[in-house]
Parts: C-alpha cells; sequence; structure tokens
C-alpha cells in the first residue's frame, strides 16, 4: 500500500518536472540574454562623450558677429533674422539675437527698437511678464506707435489676460490700419468666448468669426497674421475648409512653425493625415532642428495612419527632454502626446492639469476633458 | 540723421512686430547637463556638457581663429585650456562653508544631444565636507532665458535630479534627503500597490492557482496524493509567472523594447479569458510554459505603470528592481492568504466540481468584459 503511494507520487512529481524542466533551458537563455543587453546598453551610455578622430570636422557653422563696434543698422539684421528664427528649423537663432543684441547694447543706449526686440525674444523664450513690462511702459512712452500696442495685446493674450489685451487693441484705433485694428479686437473677442471665461458660445463664436469677414475676406488679405487669426477662428467654428481656405494663398515653405502648425491641425481635423505625413514631413525633414509643435502634428498622423514610428520616436525624445526640464509651457503638446502619439492617461492628466493651471481655452479644456475620460476609461 | 533713425525704427518695429505676432512656439530648448558621481567623502568625478552654440553665444570667446564662421575640432582643441578657464567661472560647487576645488583638466570631449554638438568637460570636485553639496550655475542664461540645466547627482546614499533654471540658479544638495533606499522603498510600495490594485493580474494569478493544486487527471481534475506535490506544481507556475514578467517589465521599462500599450492591455485581459477557459476545458496542460508566456504580457503591463510613475533617473535599473521586488512581495501576500484555503478546500469535491469550473466561468464572463472595453 505504502509503496503504491510512493510510486503514484513518484509518477505526479515526473509530470510536474516533465511540464517544466524541459523549458527550462529557454527561460534561462533568455534571462541571459536580458541581462547582456542591460550590460551592453550601460556600456553604450558610458561612451556618449568621445574625442573626434578627424581635427578638422566642423561642429559649429554660425553667422559671424564682429569683433568690434557694431553699426547702428545692427538691429535692423537682427529683426530680419528674427524674422528667420519663425521659419520651421531656424529657431536656433534666438540665442544668436540675443547675444548679438547684448553685445549691441554694450555699444549703445537702449532705445524703443532694442526694448521692443528684447521684449520679442523675451516673449519666444516664454517670458511674458517681462515682455509685457517692457511693452507696457514702450506703449505709455510712444501711445502713437501702433505696433507697441499690437504686440502688447498679443503678449497679454497669451497669458489669457484678456482686458488688458482689448485695451491695448483699443489704442489702436487712428494709430493701425482699419483691419489690423478690427481683427486685434475680434481675435480678443474671438479668445475670450472660446475660453472657459466665454463658456466657449458656439453662436457668438460664429458671429465673431463673420463680423471678422465682413472686415477682411481672404482673397483680398495679404497679411499672414490676419490669414491666421481668420483660420483659427474658422477652425474653432468648424468651417474647415474656409480655414484652409485662408492659409492657402501663403507657401508652406515660408510659412512661420504657428501658422504651419495651425495648417496640420486643419489638416488633421479633415484626417488628411497621409497629406500632413508627406507635406509636413519632407518639409520637416530638411531642417535639422527639432520643432515640437511640426513633430507632433507628424507623430499624430503617422499613429492614425499605423505607419512605421519616425515622428512618434522623435516626439517620444522630446517629450522625454521636456518632462525632465519640467517644462510647463509646453505641458499641452505633452498632454496631446499622451493622449495621442503614446497614450498614458495618467501622464495625460498631469499634464493637461498642469497646463490648464495657466491657460484655460476651450480647447485646454477639451484635452483637460479628453485625459479625464481616457483615465476613467483605464 | 534724426529722420533716417526714424525710418529704420519704424521699419525695424513693423517686421519684428509681424513675426511676434504668431501665436508662440518655443524655440528649441536649450539644455546643458551636469552629472557628480561621489567617489569618495568628499571627491566627485562628473562632467558638464554644454551645446557649442551655447557656449559661444554667452561666453563670447573669439573660439573661430581663422574667423571663417566654422567652429572646427581642432580650435577647440589648441584653445582647451582658455575655454576652461573661462568655463569655470561660470560653475561653482561649496559644501556650504568652503568652496570645493573644482578640476577641470582632462580632455574635453564631444557629445551629442538632440542633433546639437556638445562639448564634454570631465570635472573633477574635492570638496572639504561631503554634508552638503552647493551648485552655483550662471552660464547661458544671458543668452537664453529659457535655458536650463538637468543636474545628475549620485552619492553613495541617493541618486537624483534637479534643474537650475534662469530664477534657480543654485541649489543645495543635502545627502539623506533622499537617498537610492528612499528610492528603493517608493518603487517596492508602488509595486506591490500595482498588484493589490491591479485586478486582472490578481485575476490571472487567481485562474492559475484555483487548479494550481489539482492534477488533471481521466479528464477531470483530481487531488493530488500529497499537498507537497500541490506546493510543488504551485511553485513551478508561480516562478515562471515571475521570471516572465520580471523579464519583460526590465525590457520594456527600460525603453530596450517598445510595444504598444493597448494591446498588452488586451493581450492580458485574453490572458485571464485564456487561462480560465483552460481550467474548463484543458487545452494546454504544460501550466508552467503557459504560465511564462502570459507571464511576458503581464510584465509589459507593470512597464506600463512603471512608465507612467517615470523611473528615477540614473537610479533606472534600481527603480525597476524594487518595483518587480514589489510586485513579488506582493504576489506572495497574495498567496499565502489564499493558498491555505485552496488547500484545505481542494480537498473537497465540491471544490473540483462545483466551485472551480464556476470560478473559471465568472472570470471568463470579466476578461470578456475587459477585451470588449480594451479593443
Amino acid at each position: 500500500m505504502r509503496k503504491s503511494v510512493m510510486q503514484k507520487e513518484t509518477m505526479e512529481n515526473d509530470a510536474v518536472n516533465r511540464l517544466t524542466i524541459s523549458h527550462l533551458s529557454y527561460i534561462w537563455l533568455l534571462s541571459l540574454l536580458t541581462i547582456i543587453t542591460l550590460l551592453v546598453k550601460q556600456v553604450q551610455a558610458e561612451n556618449l562623450a568621445y574625442v573626434p578622430q578627424d581635427k578638422q570636422m566642423v561642429i559649429f557653422t554660425y553667422n559671424k558677429q564682429g569683433e568690434t563696434k557694431p553699426d547702428i543698422g545692427e538691429l535692423q539684421v537682427l529683426s530680419h533674422l528674427y524674422q528667420r528664427s519663425q521659419l520651421p528649423g531656424q529657431s536656433y537663432l534666438i540665442t544668436e539675437i540675443q547675444a548679438r543684441l547684448n553685445f549691441f547694447l554694450s555699444y549703445y543706449p537702449a532705445s524703443a527698437e532694442s526694448e521692443f526686440l528684447q521684449a520679442s525674444l523675451y516673449q519666444r523664450q516664454h517670458k511674458f511678464a517681462r515682455a509685457q513690462a517692457i511693452l507696457q511702459k514702450l506703449v505709455k512712452q510712444q501711445a502713437g506707435y501702433a505696433n507697441y500696442g499690437l504686440m502688447l495685446a498679443n503678449v497679454a493674450l497669451q497669458q489669457g489676460q484678456f482686458k488688458l489685451a482689448k485695451d491695448a487693441c483699443a489704442r489702436l484705433l487712428g494709430h493701425a490700419a482699419n483691419e489690423i485694428t478690427l481683427t486685434c479686437m475680434l481675435e480678443v473677442e474671438s479668445l475670450q468666448l472660446d475660453s472657459w471665461e466665454g463658456k466657449n458660445d458656439q453662436k457668438k463664436l460664429n458671429r465673431t468669426y463673420q463680423a471678422l469677414l465682413n472686415v477682411v475676406q481672404p482673397e483680398q488679405n495679404n497679411n499672414i497674421w490676419i490669414a491666421q487669426v481668420a483660420a483659427e477662428m474658422a477652425l474653432n467654428v468648424d468651417k474647415l475648409q474656409q480655414a484652409e481656405r485662408w492659409l492657402s494663398f501663403y507657401p508652406l515653405e515660408s510659412m512661420p512653425v504657428s501658422a504651419l502648425a495651425l495648417w496640420a491641425d486643419i489638416q488633421l481635423a479633415q484626417t488628411n493625415y497621409t497629406y500632413v505625413l508627406h507635406t509636413l514631413g519632407s518639409l520637416v525633414s530638411k531642417t535639422q532642428s527639432s520643432d515640437d509643435a511640426l513633430i507632433l502634428r507628424l507623430a499624430i498622423a503617422e499613429k492614425q495612419l499605423g505607419h512605421a514610428n519616425l515622428w512618434q520616436q522623435k516626439m517620444k525624445t522630446l517629450v522625454d527632454l521636456r518632462s525632465q526640464r519640467n517644462d510647463v509651457e509646453h505641458a499641452a503638446e505633452l498632454a496631446q502626446y499622451y493622449l495621442q502619439v503614446a497614450p498614458q492617461p495618467q501622464l495625460a492628466m498631469q499634464w493637461a492639469q498642469k497646463h490648464y493651471e495657466l491657460s484655460h481655452t476651450a480647447k485646454d479644456n477639451q484635452i483637460l476633458r479628453a485625459a479625464q475620460t481616457a483615465l476613467w476609461a483605464e | 540723421m534724426k529722420k533716417l533713425q526714424c525710418v529704420v525704427s519704424t521699419t525695424i518695429a513693423f517686421m519684428v512686430l509681424l513675426s511676434s505676432m504668431q501665436k508662440v512656439f518655443a524655440h528649441q530648448s536649450s539644455t546643458a547637463f551636469i552629472q557628480l558621481k561621489q567617489q569618495d567623502s568628499g571627491q566627485y568625478t562628473g562632467y558638464w556638457q554644454v551645446a557649442v552654440e551655447d557656449l559661444i553665444r554667452f561666453s563670447e570667446m573669439k573660439l573661430d581663429l581663422d574667423q571663417n564662421g566654422q567652429l572646427s575640432w581642432l580650435e577647440i582643441e589648441i584653445q582647451q585650456q582658455k575655454i576652461y578657464q573661462t568655463m569655470q567661472a561660470y560653475l561653482q560647487f561649496s559644501d556650504g562653508q568652503t568652496q570645493c576645488q573644482l578640476s577641470m583638466l582632462r580632455d574635453i570631449k564631444l557629445a551629442e544631444h538632440y542633433n546639437r554638438y556638445y562639448l564634454h568637460f570631465p570635472m573633477d570636485l574635492s570638496c572639504a565636507t561631503s554634508d552638503t553639496i552647493m551648485v552655483k550655475y550662471d552660464a547661458v542664461f544671458s543668452t537664453d532665458a529659457s535655458h536650463k540645466v538637468l543636474l545628475d547627482v549620485q552619492t553613495n546614499e541617493y541618486a537624483q535630479n534637479y534643474v537650475l533654471t534662469e530664477t534657480q540658479r543654485s541649489i543645495t544638495i543635502t545627502p539623506n534627503e533622499l537617498g537610492h533606499w528612499q528610492t528603493f522603498l517608493d518603487y517596492l510600495y508602488q509595486g506591490m500597490l500595482h498588484i493589490w490594485w491591479g485586478i486582472d493580474h490578481l485575476l490571472f494569478l487567481a485562474v492559475l492557482i484555483i487548479p494550481g493544486l489539482l492534477i488533471r487527471k481521466n479528464g477531470q481534475w483530481s487531488q493530488p496524493s500529497s499537498n507537497w506535490v500541490s506546493l510543488k506544481q504551485l511553485i513551478w507556475i508561480v516562478s515562471a509567472f515571475t521570471l516572465a514578467h520580471s523579464i519583460t517589465l526590465t525590457l520594456t521599462a527600460l525603453n530596450i523594447w517598445q510595444v504598444s500599450s493597448r494591446w498588452v492591455e488586451v493581450g492580458i485581459a485574453a490572458s485571464v479569458l485564456f487561462a480560465a477557459v483552460n481550467n474548463i476545458w484543458p487545452l494546454i496542460q504544460r501550466l508552467a510554459l503557459m504560465t511564462f508566456a502570459f507571464g511576458l504580457l503581464h510584465g509589459m503591463g507593470f512597464a506600463g505603470v512603471l512608465a507612467e510613475l517615470g523611473l528615477a533617473q540614473d537610479a533606472k535599473v534600481l527603480s525597476v528592481l524594487a518595483f518587480n521586488l514589489g510586485v513579488e512581495i506582493g504576489q506572495l501576500v497574495v498567496l499565502l492568504m489564499i493558498v491555505p484555503l485552496l488547500l484545505l478546500f481542494s480537498q473537497k469535491a465540491w471544490y473540483r466540481q462545483k466551485m472551480l469550473p464556476l470560478s473559471s466561468i465568472l472570470i471568463s464572463c470579466v476578461a470578456i468584459n475587459w477585451i470588449w472595453q480594451r479593443i
């Protein structure tokens, strides 16, 4: 009896062992490969820095800056460079402009023009409060200069200060062309209506857009800023064809990053993913630089098409850096990335909340709600 | 002259205006990297990496010797001493009371990040005490207010990342503030929490161990001759699950392997369904093998959670290991609570004949619902 129980137990043991032992070798092999991969990765990480073999290797190309006192015309050169810096892959110029402006100011006293350029640079560096302080001073000193007021309105809008923006636009009356003044006012009204404050009232938003159409038509307009404001307003009221039309008079190759991103948004809203990937992709590929706004849109298009993840990988690298830098100014892009490109609801929520603390437009609210929905669905 | 100035001013203002009125999109972020690794008490080695263009702009160093608008590596090597001397003024370390001795004598190297060349300055740092490290950084901000420094400090007790910005140019780091040990405990806790809150992993484990204590014989579940045989089978199953999910968790969390989180989630739900159905109509009798295969999927799921938490920079492997260990401890706690009950119940005929199929059917329903939701 005892022998029979022992035999039974041995057989069962053998059965259990057979299930597993034959596969142990594979399991150990896999574990070994994992360890080797980890070690290789560690070694690679430590060897990132190197001494180039080719001593003539060019590591930086730049616009030569004179060592002597700059010409008074330097400001004009810098303003040209500033314009160029808005194009895809040219944002690196901002540092050069700032350095050259600093150099210029070491020889010349600050003037309204240099301060205006400085305010523009601060705006690009997301130092809105500093830009605003300079512009308010300039507007006070030279009320007749429409440009200062217009830019002040823009900076105020970026901070959600609608009243200040409205006042700055109102001050333009009599100092700037009518279509510029009215576009300025209608843009403020539209963004305010689109905000949490304005409850994203679609009827009123439509009315504001119609008012803009009464001021200027796409065919008559030759100002890309007006075209951009109008296209964004059209996009907000879901008039996608019209939004596209506003931008259609400008070649994509010469559009600033902001207009290109808007163009891509309009195309994505029409599910023209292949068009975005092909057109924008070839434009961005020509540049060395990484404009988050454009790469994000390319990554979204790529994800939607289920293509190989070239842009998604690029965006991931940028997102990792932004996260490490804790760049809250880019929280909306990070939230969108975690919603649409590499879904991770908790991270999307975290960045959407950070962004919502800074900005309260309907779109920001949409991102927040999308993150909440994704989190609940999880 | 005044009129000319006025015309120039107006032109400049208008040109800048048109481009400034665009909605603001960031310029490429300027980032420097500093790493410090403790070698001995108060002794550190590390590096400082600054983008070449940032270095040239802020320092106003005339490194382009032939003034051809192109900076070559040779021009850097020739002026190495001059560069070091200039740079040292912008980065200072102290132990809170006295200045640390910063030595940047080794050869400059080149590094690449985000399509930009960086100069890599190896550093040796010697401080009188190791209680505190105070870092003061003052480079690049004058030409780029959005410049940031990612500072990575690794001492014997801790590893932590800090960010220096234009408005926070110095930082005091006190050891024991957050150590490796604390990082380890944090991730360990998160791993345990995840297995307890991650109902899908728990159900998968449950569905495996429900019959794990029984043996399939003549088309029916029957009780093994001794508890030791049951336990042995259980140990094999749990080990296979642990090993499998450890592999994929590590690979995925360390970015060695990328998978779509959506399909992983669907796969996890499908694994629960398959294992539950397998309890009723056994297709696969080699449970340890099946567990290993599905365990790979669950590991990817764990990695997804870890990605949401974020890995402690430069303590990445430690974070992954601690999280994994947390998962194992969490799993073990669940097993210790359930196994005695199962050992008791598995001896009863009603458990084998009714409880096992019924619970498997219920779990299958839950799994089908998950698959539906996750697709």
